[in-house]
């Protein structure tokens, strides 16, 4: 054999490193540029912020000290504490089962389970609160009236304006960010892993419980602290269901910090402190439980799929599959969809009461509800296009240690999640008014919030993928005469693909149903759903409410089986060009 | 929105508006010059957080179609939330905001103060009642809306409480939904006028009776039509009302001891971009077309000259006012006060 | 087809120094084993090697050029150096063909010479009947193979191969080590292999170095390491063997007890200190008690029949345990007393491990 060498011009080779050098350097100076303008610079002002005095505008650490000084000021701490705990064990409790047997076992209706719960994920949770609140109101609730009919019973059945009815009501929304995130590190897992256990004789819950789910840890870890974040960062179901009891929790006293006058909106942004202190000992945590394990589960080996059989344990799996499902999705959209469909919602679900007209009016009539169901699907999309594309980015370089300082930029990108909505959107208002970032008023001002406060989602979910994925995969490219960039791009994204798909969609749904981060920078031409739904909340409109939650429902389910179609049409397409011996 | 425009102008009808008052009057001459102006400007920011979504849509609707060629853009939100985002665009000299509209005088007390509102006599000012004609002496601003907080209550209830101090009987105990005044602006007016009225006692009973307490007081008339409670405390008038009139299982007592009538104002910031434009809205505020649209959606009129829907008009309503003086200081106090005392 | 220095290459990761001043020459089309345990720093010279490790200190040449130093690495894709990973690290998403042409597309070739390549490389692991598999339709041998011809298809200057065979089974294991050797010998690649396994080392390799704690402990030809270990590490990693303590004597002679073995001294051992015989068990002779040089006895404790020798554990008289493997005819029976004779040629003074 006659082989020509070099290949590689000894002369290039120096070339080729400063080259090298340059492009790394380039994508890093546009990376820190945007997560300057994005994250740090919003983040600076709150800090400011809540270092001013709201009376005086001076420099004050007055802010602070009131709050860890003041018992009405940590009681809300506390039962946000509470409050987050119990969602993040409850959801992890509920989720990690769900999404195992969804990705793994034969578990009858998997595909309609799947689409539920992205059903419950994209419900805004104050609207999942309203439907509560119709079924399980202490007198009128619908299950309550069901159970006192039944059983004769005087007291309710449930009472949902209770801690405990604003921690279910919490979890189920919730529970489909766990779901999400370990189902698709289920997904990308190697059988192979699972099926050594079970050669050795280990039964499938043993295998589920000391390999499977030690496997997915990352994923599961993060989607407890996600979750955990959710139930300190939540406003509606709070503000619906514990306003009553005289319970607050941190959302609703920096509500009520909104309402005052002139409204505290320094003092407001110091109390995001104890959030980030909590966040930050979360993440802490699971940085020295992951520590140094490897987690790669996408190794240079194949894998194949196989279904764990249920047998006699598929009707109690199936039951308890569908908790979330119902309780998330079917009951309070029977409530929602019956008031959408009313002329008077008062008047109960009677033939006489019915009407499309809600909808004929958000679709055809009133511009607004039509300008806002465009911009919420536009901005969500690109936002989370964004996201993903950023999280990604930062991810890499974090879990491929290409930067000294990595662990920095991966605590730079995770802050905005655990600062509420309402803070950010000031942060946002300071940092994007002024020249030369102007951007009020338009919808590049929206986008880019949405982008950073769901970039630690697209980071965590990214990093959570990669973490399967064996850097020798990345390794092999390189040493066959792949750059850096050709390597990620040729080897890296194609493997992490059917993440990134979950990780979209994982920062879209959210995007589609945020509300808070919106509240001050949205213009009336760049006005989204969730700020329109609140706004006829706020006038008692629950009719058009129920309507576009509906509509909002719907429009955001369209896009996920969408996104979902079309990267299984590509998988299909790939392996179907296998079969038939195409090299494509 | 057949079935109900057609009811509410049937009900208009019935009201005995004056047919020619129905009618679109031309603009007068005063007018033709700001609507010069304000054409100039060519579009105009409304910052509204008086009135409902639907109400404040079809203001700027006849709005719009009286003075062709401005662009309306209408952001309607929470009052305290315009104000704040307000006060956030002065503090970052990035004012969009052309007209502000909530329900609370504080904001405009405090905004004058900071010279961030210009003054503007509307030149139909005459046609408002007189009590709410020269609300600030150098008319910085005006009032944009009249809100009356009430007793409402379920159809079911044969014999609702007449006053506020009925309230406090025993048959209402467990019955009561309010909503809350650290959430509600004009719940906090009710609290303010209460504690004036009949002192912290009135509050002790009233948390005897164990109040369902929500946020805004527009869930007064959600846990009525749920059938979660049947009496609403510190109730809104007018939307309660607008319910009704959708087919809704819901009436209004006013209650003898007097309903609690909070204004809504009305402003154009100093660097507003297009403060003619802004002035015109105001003006038209007091106009007959506005009034009548008030006057369907069961609102107050701004207007003398046009009755409320129903007949009714400021005058065969006993109401108070809370005084200005020491506002500030009232609400804070009555909010601490209700936090101790309710929930 | 480079010739490599490594100069004084050192790494450390924090407090641990994972690689301690390591030399190596490697001769242009040579194939050198790493070898040593887990932790000895083979796999951390292969990453510096490879360019995806940064040295602490030292350098890296192939050639005239200088591939890396603590200044400067020159990336992977631009060193000419091709990998083959213990995992395979075969892309999963790809089919073999795509595999192993994705090196060869991105030097802009034209589309026949990618081709022939990707032909060539393939026939050679012989896989071209499975081109258009995906992995995860082929064995770990089949995997193996792909990696192989991965890497072989860019024609690089030099391979390096980690620990290539470890996932295989032992027979696949041992046809791959010659097919290794083959595919080496008719490229005349430099190639790098890193190893635990001695017999992998002893087969494939024209040079072995063998490592320990990140210290180059022997670098010389597989029957250098094997006949003439430098030390005792290098003498028990590499094949069985005994070792005996005692104390030199001078020229070339170790008391033990009260007995006196002559051996080769390779020690740097002063007289009357002590020191450490080296012997493998395959050239001790059982031998009569008569035997008047280099005889020690002892009884049979142990004897294990193996087919093509015996292995037989013998407890010495004067303490100590001797194994010997024996021709099978031999049978030595537990309990026995033996006597064993040390040829002179086959002893080695080294020093004592500290």
């Amino acid at each position: 054999m006659t082989l020509s060498f070099p290949t590689m011009p000894t002369r290039s080779a120096s070339i080729g490193h400063l080259r090298h050098h340059m492009l790394r350097w380039i994508v890093l100076a546009v990376l820190l540029a945007a997560l300057i303008l994005l994250v740090v610079q919003p983040l600076g002002w709150i800090l400011y912020n809540g270092l001013h005095d709201d009376d005086t505008g001076l420099w004050t650490l007055g802010n602070h000290r009131q709050i860890f000084a003041s018992a009405a000021l940590m009681k809300p701490v506390l039962n946000s504490l509470l409050l987050a705990s119990a969602v993040a064990v409850l959801s992890t409790l509920l989720g990690v089962p769900l999404a195992w047997l969804v990705a793994r076992t034969d578990l009858p209706g998997r595909g309609f389970i799947r689409v539920l719960t992205l059903a419950a994920f994209v419900t805004p949770s104050f609207i999942g609160a309203l439907g509560w609140i119709l079924l399980a109101a202490p007198n009128s609730g619908w299950l309550n009236v069901g159970w006192r009919v039944v059983t004769g019973a005087q007291a309710p059945l449930m009472n949902i304006y209770t801690m405990a009815g604003t921690i279910f009501v919490c979890t189920i929304y919730t529970v489909p960010y766990t779901f999400t995130m370990v189902s698709s590190a289920l997904d990308e897992m190697a059988v192979e892993l699972e099926d050594a256990a079970t050669t050795l004789g280990s039964g499938v819950m043993r295998t589920m419980i000391t390999v499977t789910i030690p496997l997915v840890m990352p994923a599961v870890l993060v989607s407890f602290i996600l979750s955990f974040i959710q139930g300190m960062t939540l406003f509606g179901v709070p503000a619906f269901l514990l306003t009553p009891s005289g319970t607050l929790v941190v959302t609703t006293k920096l509500a009520e910090f909104y309402q005052l006058f002139p409204p505290a909106l320094f003092l407001s942004a110091a109390y995001c402190l104890p959030l980030v202190i909590v966040t930050g000992g979360l993440f802490y945590v699971r940085h020295k439980i992951l520590g140094r394990r490897q987690f790669v589960t996408v190794g240079g080996k194949g894998r194949a799929g196989r279904l764990i059989r249920l047998k006699k344990w598929r009707l109690p799996a199936l039951a308890f599959a569908l908790i979330v499902p119902v309780t998330a999705v079917l009951l309070p959209y029977v409530a929602i969809v019956l008031v959408s469909l009313s002329k008077a919602w008062g008047l109960g679900p009677v033939p006489s009461n019915l009407t499309f007209h809600w909808y004929r009016w958000a679709i055809t009539e009133n511009p607004e509800t039509q300008r806002a169901i465009v911009n919420s699907l536009l901005y969500a999309g690109v936002a989370a296009s964004f996201c993903v594309l950023l999280g990604v980015i930062v991810a890499y370089i974090v879990e491929r240690r290409l930067l000294r300082g990595a662990g920095l930029l991966a605590v730079l990108v995770t802050i905005p999640i655990i600062i509420p909505g309402i803070v950010l959107s000031v942060g946002f208002f300071s940092a994007y008014t002024r020249p030369p970032l102007n951007f009020y008023g338009t919808g590049t001002i929206v986008i880019a919030a949405f982008v950073a406060t769901f970039l630690p989602i697209a980071y965590s979910q990214a990093g959570s993928i990669l973490k399967g994925i064996s850097p020798d995969l990345e390794r092999a490219a390189r040493s066959v005469g792949a750059s850096e960039g050709r390597a990620f791009t040729a080897i890296t994204v194609p493997l992490m693909r059917g993440g990134l798909v979950a990780g979209w969609l994982l920062v879209f749904i959210p995007i589609m149903r945020e509300l808070s981060v919106a509240i001050f920078l949205v213009s009336p031409k760049t006005n989204v759903m969730t700020t329109l739904i609140y706004n006829y909340k706020d006038g008692g409109n629950y009719e058009a409410v129920c309507a576009t939650s509906t509509l909002l429902l719907a429009a955001t389910l369209m896009i996920v089986l969408l996104a979902r179609f079309i990267t299984e049409g590509v998988a299909r397409r790939r392996r179907n060009a296998a079969s038939l011996g195409e090299v494509p | 929105m057949t079935t109900l425009n057609r009811r509410h102008i049937l009900l208009a009808g019935a009201a005995g508006i004056a047919a020619s008052a129905a009618r679109i009057v031309p603009a007068s001459a005063a007018d033709d010059a700001l609507y010069a102006a304000a054409k100039k400007e060519g579009s105009l920011n409304l910052y509204w957080g008086s009135y409902e979504q639907k109400t404040i849509e079809e203001i700027r609707d006849a709005f719009k179609a009286k003075y062709p060629g401005i662009e309306v853009n209408l952001l309607r939100q929470a009052s305290q939330t315009v104000y704040t985002r307000l006060r956030l665009e002065i503090q970052n000299d990035a004012v969009q905001c052309d007209s502000l509209g909530t329900t609370n005088l504080l904001h405009y007390i405090d905004l004058k103060k900071i010279g961030a509102i210009q003054s503007h006599k509307p030149t139909n000012i005459e046609k408002v009642p007189e009590a709410f004609r020269n609300l600030d002496p150098d008319n910085a601003f005006t009032v944009g809306a009249i809100s009356l907080t009430t007793i409402n209550q379920s159809s079911k209830v044969a014999s609702p409480p007449k006053s506020w101090q009925a309230l406090l009987d025993a048959p209402w105990a467990g019955k009561i939904t309010t909503g809350s005044p650290a959430f509600s602006g004009d719940v906090a007016s009710w609290v303010v006028a209460i504690r004036k009225k009949y002192g912290d006692d009135f509050l002790k009973a009233f948390a005897k009776q164990k109040p369902k307490v929500g946020q805004s007081n527009v869930d007064t008339v959600t846990d009525i039509l749920s059938g979660e409670r049947s009496v609403g405390s510190g109730a809104p008038f007018s939307y309660s009302l607008a319910q009704k009139v959708a087919g809704n299982p819901i009436d209004v007592t006013v209650p003898e001891d007097g309903a609690i009538l909070n204004l809504g104002l009305a402003a154009v910031p100093t660097k507003a971009p297009h403060p003619n434009a802004g002035k015109l809205f105001t003006d038209f505020l007091y106009s007959v077309e506005t009034s009548q649209i008030l006057s369907k959606n069961f609102w107050p009129t701004l207007r003398t000259d046009v009755p409320w829907a129903e007949g009714r008009t400021l005058q065969s309503i006993k109401w108070y006012r809370n005084p200005v003086d020491n506002l500030a200081a009232e609400v804070t106090e009555g909010i601490a006060k209700w936090k101790e005392i309710v929930v | 087809m480079s010739e490599i220095h490594v100069r004084k290459l050192s790494r450390s990761y924090g407090a641990y120094q994972a690689l301690k001043s390591c030399d190596l020459v490697i001769p242009d089309g040579a194939l050198l084993a790493l070898l040593g345990p887990s932790g000895c720093g083979k796999s951390t010279t292969l990453q510096l090697l490879a360019g995806f490790d940064t040295p602490s200190s030292g350098e890296i040449w192939a050639d005239q050029e200088l591939l890396s130093s603590p200044q400067k690495v020159i990336p992977p894709e631009h060193r000419g150096i091709s990998l083959v990973f213990q995992n395979y690290a075969v892309w999963p998403h790809k089919t073999v063909a795509e595999n192993v042409a994705f090196g060869l597309k991105l030097r802009k070739l034209s589309r026949s010479e990618v081709e022939a390549r990707l032909n060539r490389a393939l026939e050679m692991v012989r896989l071209g009947a499975l081109r258009d598999r995906y992995p995860f339709e082929l064995s770990g041998g089949q995997q193996q193979r792909v990696a192989l011809a991965r890497a072989l298809a860019v024609e690089p200057k030099i391979l390096l191969l980690d620990e290539p065979l470890s996932n295989l089974d032992a027979h696949l294991r041992e046809e791959m080590r010659f097919e290794i050797r083959r595919v080496h010998d008719e490229l005349g690649i430099t190639t790098v292999y890193v190893t635990h396994d001695q017999g992998e080392a002893l087969v494939t390799a024209d040079k072995v170095a063998v490592m320990r704690a990140g210290v180059v402990q022997q670098f010389g030809s597989p029957e250098d390491i094997f006949e003439k270990p430098a030390n005792t590490f290098v003498a028990s990693f590499i094949g069985s063997n005994n070792e005996i303590k005692g104390v030199k004597e001078a020229g070339g002679a170790l008391r033990v007890g009260p007995t006196t073995l002559r051996a080769e001294d390779r020690s740097g051992v002063a007289p009357g200190q002590p020191a450490v015989l080296c012997i493998r068990p395959s050239r001790l002779q059982l031998c009569d008690a008569t035997v008047p040089d280099n005889r020690l006895d002892g009884i049979v404790k142990r004897s294990a029949y193996l087919g093509e020798y015996r292995d037989v554990l013998i407890d010495l008289a004067d303490g100590g345990t001797l194994r010997a493997f024996v021709a099978p005819h031999l049978r030595p029976s537990i309990g026995e007393s033996v006597s064993v004779h040390l040829p002179p040629t086959a002893c080695q003074i080294l020093d004592a491990p500290q």
